[in-house]
C-alpha cells in the first residue's frame, strides 16, 4: 500500500480546514439539541436551568418509544427494498441502450418533484380506494419505498455512469458467465454508490411526515409524526433526550466499526482493489 | 464472535480491507434483509391483545359483546392525562390504540379520501360541523352515554352540535392574545394591540382561515360568521395590512414567546397557561370586541370498526373525576359541569379559563357555513399569496 | 446467496451472451421497478391529473367526470398572484444548491482521497446529525438563528454587530434548505469522487499543470456526474419543500410548496392543488432535460 500523499489542487491542509467547518455547521444544531434535552422548561429555545427529568419521562413515555421503534422497522425495510430495487434499475439504465429511457427517467424525475401533500394524497386515494387494503405499517412502508427509489437511482447511476464496457468484455473472454461479471466486476464498482444510496434512503424515510401521515393508520404513528402532532402543545425535550439516545447508540457503533476496519487493515495487504479500476 | 463475521462487519466501513468479498456482502445484506422482515411483520400483529374483562362498575355498561375488544383512538398529541387511557383499559378490558396528528385540516383532508381504520377522533367544532357535512361522522348512540347530562348546559344546545347528536366535548377554550406584559410597552385589551409600536416586527396571528378572519371581523366590529362580501372584503385588506406588521403567519408560537422571538401573538388559551408555567411574563387576554370560543369534541367516523367502544369511552370521559382529571392536565376548560367540584380552584378561579357570562356573551363558537365557506377560503388564498 | 457456478466453456459463454438482446436485458431488470412504479407511481399520478381537472365539492372533497373536464383549475394555477410565491421558491432552491454545491465538494472531496481507511467513517458521521428528529433540529436552529440566539451572539463578539433578524427572514429559510439538503449533496459527490482516476490528476501536474486549471480540466469533468445528480437531489425536493420555511420563515418567504399544501388544507380546493403540482412538475422535467442536455447525455 503506498504510503506517498497524493497530489491535489487543493492543498491538504485547507481542505481538512474546510472539512472541520463543514462537520461543524453539520453538528451544531445536535450540540445545541443535545444541551437542550438537560433544560428545565418544556422548551427548546428557552434555557432556564439545568434538569435530568426529561429523560426520566422519556422512559415513561410508552407512546413516543412505540413511535420511534415503528420509525426504525419502517426505514429498515424501505432502505433495503428501494436500495435493491433502485440498484436494479440504475444498472438497466445506464448499461443498456433501449427505447423508453426517457420515459422512465422522467418517471424517476416524477417521483422527485411530486410535492409530499400530493403525493401522500394520491397515495391514501390509491390504498383506500383502489386497492382496497387497511391503513398500516406495511403501507407507510410501500409509500417510502416508492419515494426512496428515486434517490437511489440517482446516486447509483452517477456512480456507474460511462461504465467501462471492455471491462465485461474482457471478462467474457477470460470465461466468466454474465452473473459472474456482474457480481466481480459490476457490484464491487457500484458499491460505494450502493452503500451511498441506502444511506440516503435510510435518512429520508427516517424524518418524512407529511407521506407518513396520509398512508398511516391505527397502531402505525411515526416517531416524526408523533412529534409533529407535539406542535400545538410544545414540543417537549423528552424528545430531545430521545435524540441523544440516538446519537449516542449510532456514535458507539461507528466507533465500534472504525475500530474493526483498522484491525482489518493491519491483518492483510495487497489484495487487488476493485475500485482502483474505475 | 467467528473471523468471518468479524471481517464482514469491517466490511461496512473499509473497502479496501482485503476480505472484503461479495461473499460477506451478501450475507450481511441479506441478514439485515431478513430482520428488517421480520420486525416489520412482527409489528403488524401487535395490535389487538385484549386482557380480560373485569366486572361493571355503576357509572358502566358492559362492552358490547360483538365488537372487538378494540379501540383506536386518534388524537392530538398530548392531549391527554397519563392515567386516562390505563384506567379506562383496566375498568373495561378494551385495548386502546394511540395515534396522533396535529392539525385539523389535515385530518379532514386524510377522513375525506375513505375509511381509514379509526374509531374515535377529536376534531374542533368547526370541523365537526364540516365533516358532518360531508357525511364523514356517525350519528351517536346516546343510550350508551348515560352521563351527558354531566355537560354544562352551554354545549348541550351549540350551534355547531345542537343535541349532541354526532359530538361529546373533549376541552374547550378560546382563541385570544398572548403576550409579554414587560415588554409590549402598553396595556393590551383588544386586537388593536397589534397597533403597538413595540410590537412591531414581533408579532404573529394563526395560520387558520376562520381564526385569522375572526380577529380581522371582530376588530371591525362585524360578526365572525358573516357572509357578507362588503364586509369580508373589508377583512381580507385589513389582514393584508396587517401582515405587514407581524413577524410571521404561524401556529407554532409557543417557544418563539416564550423566549421573546415574539412579543405577542394570535394564540389558543391553554397554549398560553402552559407557556406561564415557564415564563411569568407572558399574560393571555380575551379581547374586548370579543373571541372565538372552540370546542374539542370526540366524534366517531363513519365506518369505524369498533364505535360502541368509542361511546363507552365517551362516557367515561364524561364522569366528573376522569374529567376533572383530564382538566387538571392539559389546562384548558372542561365543558363537564359535574367535574367542577373536583379541579383545581386556580383554574375554575381563572376568569379566563371559566369566564362570567357577560364575557361569554361576547365569545361566540364558529359557525359552519357549508359550501359558503368558499367565500372565507378563497380570500384566505389572496391573504397568504400577498 | 452463494456463488459457486463453474467455469462454463468459453465458447457456450460467448453464445449466450450475444443471444440476448440488449433491450431485453435491459427491460429484464427493470422489471420490478417498472412493476413498482406501474402501481405506486402511475396510478398515483393519474390520480392528481384527474383532479386537477375535477370540481372542488363539500361532500366528495373533487368531483371528477370524463364528459366535464374543468380546465380552468390550470387557469387558475396561472394567476399571476402566485408568480411572485414560484419565483421565490426557485431562487431559494437555487440558493441553497449553489451553497451545498460549495460546502459538499470540497467535503466529498477530502473525504474520498484523503480519508483513508476510515472514509466510511466520515461518511457515516456526515449523516449522523439526520438520525435525530428533523422538528428538533429546526428548533436548534431557531435557537442558533434568533435575535438574542447564538449566532448574533457570536457576530456581536466578532463586532459585526448583534442585532441582525435572521430567524422568519429569507436567511433562515436559506441555511435551513441548505442544512437540510447537503447530505443529498455530498453522498453523490462521494460516490462519484471516489471513482476519479487519482493518477489523471498527478499527471496532469507532472504536465504542469497548475492547481485551478487542473480542477477545473480534470477534476470537475471527472466528477460531473455526481455534481449533476447533487444539484438534481437538492434543487428538486427543495422547490417544493413546505416544512422548511413553515418553522424558519416568515410572512415574506412563502414558497410554492406551502401554497399547494394549503390548497388541500385550509382552502380546500384540492383541484387547484393538483393543477399547480402537475403544471410544477412538468416545469421542473423540461428545465431538468434542458440542463442534462446541456451537461452531456452520460450524466444521465
Amino acid at each position: 500500500m503506498s504510503k506517498k500523499q497524493p497530489k491535489s489542487p487543493l492543498r491538504p491542509r485547507y481542505l481538512k480546514l474546510h472539512a472541520i467547518l463543514v462537520f461543524a455547521f453539520l453538528f451544531a444544531p445536535i450540540v445545541v439539541l443535545v444541551v437542550f434535552s438537560f433544560n428545565k422548561a418544556k422548551s427548546g429555545t428557552d434555557w432556564t436551568g439545568f434538569s435530568t427529568h426529561w429523560y426520566h419521562a422519556l422512559i415513561h413515555n410508552h407512546d413516543a418509544l412505540q413511535a420511534f421503534r415503528n420509525t426504525l422497522k419502517v426505514a429498515i425495510t424501505a432502505t433495503i427494498f428501494a436500495t435493491a430495487i433502485g440498484t436494479l434499475a440504475a444498472f438497466a439504465l445506464t448499461r443498456f441502450r433501449f427505447r423508453g429511457r426517457a420515459g422512465y427517467n422522467s418517471l424517476i424525475f416524477i417521483s422527485l418533484v411530486m410535492p409530499e401533500v400530493v403525493m401522500g394524497i394520491s397515495l391514501l386515494v390509491f390504498f383506500v380506494k383502489f386497492a382496497h387494503t387497511r391503513l398500516g405499517l406495511e403501507t407507510v412502508i410501500l409509500s417510502h419505498i416508492t419515494f426512496c427509489i428515486a434517490f437511489v437511482v440517482v446516486v447509483v447511476k452517477a456512480r456507474l455512469s460511462s461504465f467501462d464496457d471492455r471491462l465485461v468484455e474482457a471478462a467474457a473472454d477470460l470465461g466468466a458467465t454474465p452473473i459472474q461479471s456482474f457480481l466481480r466486476i459490476v457490484l464491487p464498482l457500484a458499491a460505494p454508490g450502493i452503500f451511498a444510496g441506502a444511506m440516503l434512503a435510510f435518512t429520508i424515510s427516517l424524518d418524512d411526515v407529511v407521506i407518513t401521515f396520509f398512508t398511516s393508520g391505527p397502531g402505525s404513528t411515526t416517531l416524526p409524526l408523533y412529534i409533529f402532532g407535539e406542535l400545538r402543545f410544545g414540543v417537549s425535550p423528552s424528545i430531545n433526550a430521545l435524540s441523544t439516545f440516538v446519537l449516542l447508540f449510532s456514535f458507539v457503533l461507528l466507533a465500534i466499526g472504525g475500530a474493526f476496519s483498522v484491525r482489518a487493515a493491519r491483518r492483510g495487504a495487497g489484495a487487488i482493489d476493485a475500485t482502483a479500476l474505475g | 464472535m467467528s473471523e468471518p463475521d468479524r471481517v464482514s462487519l469491517a466490511f461496512i466501513w473499509d473497502t479496501e480491507s482485503p476480505h472484503f468479498s461479495r461473499r460477506t456482502f451478501m450475507r450481511t445484506m441479506a441478514f439485515a434483509g431478513a430482520a428488517g422482515f421480520m420486525a416489520a411483520c412482527g409489528s403488524s400483529g401487535s395490535n389487538g391483545a385484549s386482557s380480560s374483562s373485569s366486572g361493571s362498575s355503576t357509572s358502566f355498561r358492559l362492552p358490547n359483546k360483538t365488537e372487538a375488544k378494540v379501540l383506536n383512538f386518534y388524537n392530538w398529541t398530548d392531549y391527554i392525562a397519563d392515567d386516562t387511557i390505563p384506567n379506562f383499559q383496566t375498568e373495561t378490558g378494551i385495548k386502546v390504540t394511540y395515534d396522533n396528528y396535529n392539525s385539523n385540516d389535515e385530518l379532514f383532508a386524510k377522513m375525506r379520501t375513505g375509511n381509514t381504520g379509526y374509531d374515535l377522533i377529536v376534531p374542533t367544532d368547526a370541523f365537526v360541523v364540516k365533516m358532518k357535512h360531508a357525511n364523514l361522522l356517525q350519528p351517536l348512540d346516546l343510550s350508551l352515554i348515560t352521563n351527558i347530562d354531566n355537560l354544562d348546559p352551554r354545549f348541550r344546545h351549540a350551534d355547531y352540535d345542537p343535541g349532541n347528536l354526532y359530538s361529546i366535548p373533549w376541552q374547550w377554550g378560546t382563541t385570544g392574545i398572548g403576550f409579554d406584559q414587560t415588554k409590549v410597552g402598553g396595556t393590551v385589551t383588544d386586537w388593536d394591540a397589534f397597533n403597538l409600536p413595540a410590537v412591531n416586527g414581533k408579532s404573529s396571528f394563526l395560520d387558520e382561515a376562520r381564526d385569522a378572519f375572526a380577529m380581522a371581523l371582530f376588530a371591525l366590529g362585524h360578526d365572525p360568521n358573516t357572509l357578507d362580501s362588503g364586509q369580508l372584503d373589508d377583512a381580507q385588506n385589513y389582514l393584508i395590512d396587517l401582515k405587514k406588521k407581524v413577524k410571521s403567519i404561524t401556529s407554532d408560537y409557543q417557544d418563539p414567546l416564550k423566549s421573546g422571538e415574539l412579543l405577542l401573538a394570535q394564540a389558543y388559551s391553554g397554549d398560553v397557561f402552559q407557556i406561564q408555567t415557564d415564563n411569568k411574563n407572558v399574560q393571555y387576554v380575551i379581547p374586548k370586541s370579543g373571541a372565538f370560543s372552540w370546542v374539542d369534541n370526540m366524534a366517531i367516523p363513519m365506518g369505524a370498526p369498533h364505535p360502541r367502544n368509542a361511546e363507552l369511552f365517551m362516557n367515561y370521559i364524561l364522569e366528573p373525576k376522569v374529567g376533572a382529571a383530564l382538566t387538571n392536565f392539559v389546562q384548558y376548560g372542561s365543558p363537564n359541569k359535574a367535574a367542577e367540584p373536583y379541579i383545581d380552584k386556580s383554574i375554575t378561579g381563572n376568569p379566563l379559563i371559566y369566564p362570567p357570562a357577560d364575557v361569554l356573551a361576547k365569545l361566540p363558537f364558529q359557525k359552519d357555513l357549508g359550501e359558503d365557506e368558499i367565500a372565507y377560503d378563497d380570500r384566505w388564498d389572496k391573504v397568504k399569496s400577498a | 446467496m452463494s456463488v459457486a457456478a463453474p467455469d462454463p466453456p468459453v465458447r457456450e459463454a460467448r453464445t449466450r451472451r450475444r443471444n440476448m438482446p440488449e433491450w431485453l436485458k435491459g427491460n429484464l431488470l427493470l422489471l420490478p421497478t417498472s412493476v413498482w412504479f406501474a402501481f405506486l407511481l402511475v396510478i398515483p399520478t393519474a390520480i392528481i391529473v384527474a383532479y386537477s381537472l375535477g370540481k372542488r365539492g363539500i361532500i366528495e372533497p373533487v368531483h371528477f367526470s370524463w364528459g366535464h373536464l374543468i380546465w380552468s383549475n390550470y387557469s387558475d394555477a396561472l394567476n399571476t398572484i402566485y408568480l411572485p410565491i414560484f419565483i421565490r421558491s426557485v431562487e431559494y432552491a437555487a440558493i441553497s444548491t449553489l451553497l451545498c454545491a460549495l460546502l459538499g465538494f470540497p467535503l466529498a472531496y477530502w473525504i474520498a482521497r484523503f480519508g483513508g481507511r476510515l472514509r466510511n467513517v466520515y461518511l457515516v458521521l456526515v449523516i449522523i446529525p439526520f438520525l435525530t428528529s428533523y422538528l428538533i433540529r429546526m428548533y436548534a436552529w431557531q435557537f442558533i438563528l434568533q435575535r438574542n440566539g447564538l449566532l448574533n451572539r457570536v457576530l456581536g463578539h466578532i463586532g459585526l454587530g448583534s442585532n441582525h433578524e435572521f430567524l422568519n427572514h429569507s436567511s433562515a429559510v436559506i441555511i435551513g434548505l441548505t442544512y437540510g439538503f447537503l447530505p443529498f449533496m455530498i453522498l453523490p459527490l462521494y460516490a462519484s469522487i471516489e471513482r476519479m482516476d487519482k493518477s489523471l490528476v498527478e499527471a496532469s501536474y507532472d504536465l504542469g499543470h497548475g492547481k485551478i486549471s487542473t480542477f477545473f480540466r480534470v477534476i470537475l469533468p471527472s466528477t460531473s456526474p455526481g455534481l449533476v445528480a447533487g444539484v438534481l437531489l437538492v434543487f428538486i425536493p427543495a422547490i417544493g419543500d413546505f416544512v422548511t420555511p413553515e418553522l424558519l420563515g416568515g410572512v415574506r418567504t412563502q414558497m410554492i410548496g406551502t401554497t399547494i399544501a394549503d390548497q388541500f388544507g385550509g382552502t380546500q380546493n384540492w383541484p387547484l392543488g393538483a393543477s399547480m403540482s402537475i403544471l410544477l412538475t412538468m416545469f421542473i422535467l423540461v428545465g431538468v432535460f434542458l440542463y442534462l442536455w446541456r451537461v452531456g447525455e452520460e450524466a444521465l
